[in-house]
């Protein structure tokens, strides 16, 4: 069944190439949209049918290296898709209807082929396929990004991380000489380096999903429009960065380092994510900060149990994306203003967009509260920065005076129902899934909802007038000057030194002022100078006797 | 087998009637070059016609090379022409036809397009032919040194920059090859009193002082070829003074002869005796690596960048050739065959781009943003060239790698970290390239390909999919 919802995804996602003409791309967006969310029914149906199958093709049948393609219909698997491909629907149809979004179809195509990308992804049983599709996910998520001040560390970072991968992947592969990831457990019995290929490991994850010391690239996407940030943080390289961590687990056991090295970048992101949700005043910079919790809690509770098939992931991700939409909303709503600082008091204009974002922020509190139950204060943590960091967003976006100006405040209106409606049924949705919501829950969004109606963040804003603050980029400044810097300065100097100074100059030189030498020698002495005969006599009779020495000796 | 006609010898004799052909060719301002156009694209594409017919004959299960062909060409000294193929050995023959016809569409629309860059290039290949099916020193011997001929020639007309000091340090380099090898060559065959078989040189019995000194200079000459440190300065000065594709091209054969050396005269292991060799190689192939990928880093120059990435790439599959591991040869051979590929379209476009500019004066900045047929087929290449799956070499340096790094894992992450620093120069430079944020809508941009060209390129970039689609289709994969 996988293999057909791939297959229909890998065309829908090509078709968009061919396509031409103004009105056939119409006809062509309004066909995918209806297509895509018919298929999502028939997946979802599926899922609920419990329908299963098997199919694997067999990519290379030799003897040394075979590798197969699975595709497995499964449960694990259904579970495991089910939240992106609801994802990429939503996101699907927001493309569709957005007025200012130029590239509609081409966008919708690649989030189709993402998602075949991630469906590949989390259906591998190897190494092979999982580097496979998780370098297709880069390759997408480089043109999903339409701007090329957003690319340029996306896809150094990503190269970095791709090539480390390829390395553990290749070093396992020499030991166990297996591609299979139910293989691993043979490196446990043989492998060596086990330290390294577990760090190595951690760091790729974490630079794919931005984590603390790693998010300059995500952090780079906020001149993007928060609907591509979204299929970004929620369909693209962060989320293969979770799946590849769920399909690689059975390594981190091998080294000490793992669970410390993890535990630090899990809270640390969560950390840094919230104090960034709060200070920054660029409401994209908000939401990439809000999926750093989001990225530093999903590491920290899947090193404590989280499977990815389990329901609560789904909520999780669900949670965090209808948080980024509640976002999304608000920047609809003001015509597209970004600046946290020029909004204030849009309770008035913006009640229905409130009340969804009340509701969003109720089920991804519910999911948390949920998952304290089995995970104590790990959730608890991310809960706690997150409430402080909703309640300090909508405190300068909702309530307070207004700092919007006049273009602003004359277009402020609640966006399309199409958008609004769809999150908040997906919020009910994700509410009812996790039963009926807890009184802990309401108690918590009371607590927002006063701390952003008393403003006890007001002060904030002196941080959001800073310059400094908005505009620096500490980690990014601290690689170029002593990681790309030094690299460059060596470069350099060895060009200079080896290259020019010795090569150039020197052996060149020489070997070339020799040759020289000697053609003037020679020249000279086939001129008429006094001086040739003699030597040319006295070098003949040196010949003469050394053939005499060399055949007596002889 | 004495006959002339048999498919080996002809893979030599096609491409020498095309020169002959070509040299007799009409080439006037009527016929705009057109005529010795058709001649090579002819040649070449009837050459790989015969490689077709030639891989259906070979099989694939048996090692060693095959359809052994033998010309007694003198009888004292007794000295045979010996010729034998493998799938190794045709692949990397194939991607050579496949650049060269590369290079060619690149100087299509370039004033060079002159009858004696066709006649040389088809000599060239020849020669090239030769050595990549010789199976005894000799026949190696003289192929190796004469396919010296056409690319001083070569580079000596058609070397743009400062052709003279670069055609000076050719020579000196490749002279120093050149008689380190006939040395060893005529050791080895005073030794034997007949010619050696390629296979057979590293299980000859030597004694250990003639065996440091025949092997000693076996590297040497295979070394001047490879850019290694100090070797490599004769190359890059070479790559960065010609702009014309072909003989870009051509020029950045060179290197694969000296590594096809390496993996002819040491098929399994060497002797013991010089295994200090080996040790000091790895260090030197290391040291070369990281320097010269730095130097590509830092490098604003483009072709440097894709020197430097070639040169990174050659030594990794010297050093995978050197393990002690026969199978991954062809792993080697088929990633070649996509990494050539790669290599010569990314400096034919890279060529087109730097006419470009310097027919509109603009710089390199978003020079990419307004061709999408151009920007395309070039994001393709760059992505292919840095490692992701769109070609054969994703998978079978993962092969080469893996064992590299069974072997020494020290050796294999410095290799991968020199990796990594090719890869980042190239994607830096197509960073600059697609960089559109100084574009505006009054700036001056380039031309994009013709749709010929598109079509062209297309099927090239359909080729490597099919080369990672079926990464293993040579062994029943």
């Amino acid at each position: 069944m996988l293999i057909e919802v791939f297959l229909f995804l890998v065309v829908a996602g090509v078709l968009p190439i061919a396509i031409k003409g103004k009105r056939l791309s119409f006809v062509y967006l309004f066909l995918l949209t209806i297509s895509i969310a018919s298929l999502l029914g028939y997946f979802y149906q599926n899922w609920q049918m419990g329908t299963k199958d098997n199919f694997t093709y067999d990519w290379v049948s030799s003897p040394y290296y075979p590798i197969k393609i699975h595709l497995f219909s499964n449960f694990t698997h259904y579970a495991q898709i089910f939240p992106f491909f609801l994802i990429s629907v939503i996101m699907i149809v927001f493309n569709c209807f957005s007025k200012i979004e130029k590239r509609k179809l081409e966008q919708n195509g690649l989030i189709c082929l993402n998602l075949a990308a991630l469906i590949m992804l989390i259906c591998s049983e190897n190494t092979i396929q999982l580097l496979v599709s998780a370098c297709v996910i880069d390759v997408l998520g480089f043109y999903i990004i339409n701007e090329s001040a957003a690319r340029r560390k996306y896809i150094f970072y990503n190269l970095m991380a791709d090539m480390g991968l390829f390395m553990l992947f290749a070093l396992i592969w020499g030991y166990t000489e297996s591609i299979r990831l139910s293989d691993f457990g043979k490196y446990f019995e043989q492998g060596e380096h086990r330290d390294l290929v577990c760090i190595l490991l951690l760091l790729c994850l974490f630079i794919k999903s931005g984590l603390f010391l790693f998010q300059t690239p995500l952090l780079n996407w906020n001149i993007l429009n928060m609907r591509t940030i979204i299929v970004l943080t929620f369909l693209s390289t962060p989320i293969s960065g979770y799946i590849l961590f769920a399909k690689t687990l059975a390594l981190l056991p091998l080294s000490k380092y793992s669970e410390p090295l993890i535990l630090f970048f899990a809270y640390a992101s969560m950390a840094w994510g919230g104090i960034g949700a709060i200070i920054m005043d660029n409401l994209r910079s908000k939401l990439i900060y809000l999926n750093m919790i989001l990225s530093g809690l999903i590491y920290a509770l899947l090193n404590a149990g989280l499977t990815p098939e389990m329901p609560m992931f789904a909520s999780l991700i669900l949670g965090g994306f209808l948080l980024a939409g509640s976002l999304l909303l608000v920047a609809l709503g003001s015509s597209n203003e970004v600046y946290v600082s020029s909004m204030g008091g849009f309770i008035g204009n913006l009640k229905f967009t409130f009340l969804v974002s009340l509701f969003c922020l109720l089920a991804y509190i519910q999911i948390l509260l949920q998952l304290s139950q089995t995970y104590y204060f790990i959730p608890i943590i991310a809960l706690g920065l997150i409430s402080v960091s909703c309640a300090s967003i909508w405190s300068h976006i909702y309530f307070g005076q207004s700092n919007a100006d006049e273009r602003v405040l004359a277009l402020l209106k609640n966006p399309p129902f199409i958008y609004w409606g769809i999150l908040l049924g997906l919020a009910i949705y994700v509410l009812t899934q996790e039963g009926e919501p807890q009184g802990k829950a309401f108690i918590v969004m009371g607590g927002v909802l006063l701390a952003a109606v008393s403003r006890i963040f007001n002060k904030i804003i002196l941080i959001y007038d800073n310059e400094h603050v908005q505009e620096s980029d500490w980690f990014s400044d601290f690689y170029h000057y002593f990681v790309i810097g030094p690299v460059k300065v060596l470069g350099r100097v060895l060009w200079l030194t080896i290259d020019f100074l010795i090569i150039e100059r020197t052996i060149i030189y020489a070997l070339r002022n020799t040759v020289n030498l000697l053609i003037s020698l020679f020249q000279k002495i086939h001129t008429q100078a006094k001086w040739a005969y003699p030597f040319f006599l006295i070098l003949g009779c040196g010949m003469i006797y050394g053939s005499y020495i060399l055949a007596v000796g002889r | 087998m004495n006959t002339l006609l048999t498919p080996l010898s002809v893979l030599i004799a096609v491409p020498l009637i095309g020169f002959l052909f070509t040299l007799l060719a009409k080439d006037d301002d009527t016929t705009g070059g057109r005529n010795v156009f058709s001649v090579t694209i002819l040649t070449l594409v009837s050459n790989l016609f015969l490689l077709w017919r030639i891989a259906l004959n070979l099989d694939t299960d048996k090692r060693g090379l095959q359809l052994l062909e033998t010309y007694n060409w003198l009888p004292y000294p007794k000295i045979d022409l010996v010729f034998g193929i493998d799938m190794f050995s045709l692949l990397l023959i194939a991607a050579i036809h496949i650049s060269l016809i590369i290079g060619l569409a690149g100087i299509r629309r370039r004033d060079q397009a002159k009858k004696s860059l066709y006649a040389l290039s088809l000599l060239f290949l020849a020669m090239i032919n030769g050595l990549f099916i010789s199976a005894d020193i000799y026949s190696f011997y003289i192929f190796f040194e004469a396919m010296l001929l056409p690319l001083f020639l070569l580079i000596g007309i058609f070397g743009d920059i400062k052709r003279q000091v670069i055609v000076s340090r050719f020579f000196i380099y490749n002279f120093l090859g050149a008689v380190f090898l006939f040395i060893a060559t005529a050791v080895l065959y005073n030794h034997e009193g007949h010619s050696i078989s390629l296979s057979a040189v590293s299980r000859l019995d030597l004694s250990p002082k003639l065996e440091l000194c025949v092997w000693g200079a076996i590297f040497i000459s295979f070394l001047s070829r490879i850019p290694i440190w100090p070797f490599h300065y004769w190359i890059s000065s070479i790559n960065s003074a010609v702009r014309s594709p072909l003989v870009f091209n051509i020029v950045n054969l060179i290197p694969l002869t000296g590594v096809y050396g390496f993996i002819r005269y040491c098929p399994e292991a060497a002797p013991d005796n010089v295994s200090y060799y080996f040790y000091i190689l790895e260090i030197i192939a290391i040291i070369s690596m990281l320097f010269i990928a730095l130097i590509g880093l830092i490098n604003k120059d483009v072709q440097y960048k894709i020197f430097s990435f070639m040169t990174v790439y050659y030594i990794m599959y010297m050093l995978g050739a050197l393990l002690p591991i026969d199978k991954i040869l062809i792993n080697i051979g088929f990633s070649l065959f996509a990494f050539i590929i790669i290599t010569s379209t990314l400096e034919m476009l890279t060529a087109y781009l730097e006419d470009e500019q310097d027919d509109k004066s603009i710089g390199a900045h978003g020079i990419l943003c307004r061709v999408p047929k151009l920007s395309f087929i070039y994001s393709f290449l760059v992505l292919a060239a840095v490692g992701m799956p769109v070609s054969s070499m994703f998978l079978n340096n993962f092969v080469i790698l893996s064992h590299l790094f069974s072997y020494n894992i020290r050796l294999g992450i410095l290799i991968m970290l020199a990796l990594l620093l090719v890869a980042g120069a190239l994607i830096q430079e197509l960073y600059v390239f697609k960089d559109n944020s100084n574009i505006t809508e009054d700036t001056v941009c380039i031309m994009d390909i013709s749709a010929k060209m598109f079509s062209w390129l297309i099927f090239l970039s359909g080729l490597l999919i099919v080369t990672f689609i079926n990464p293993l289709w040579f062994i029943g994969g």
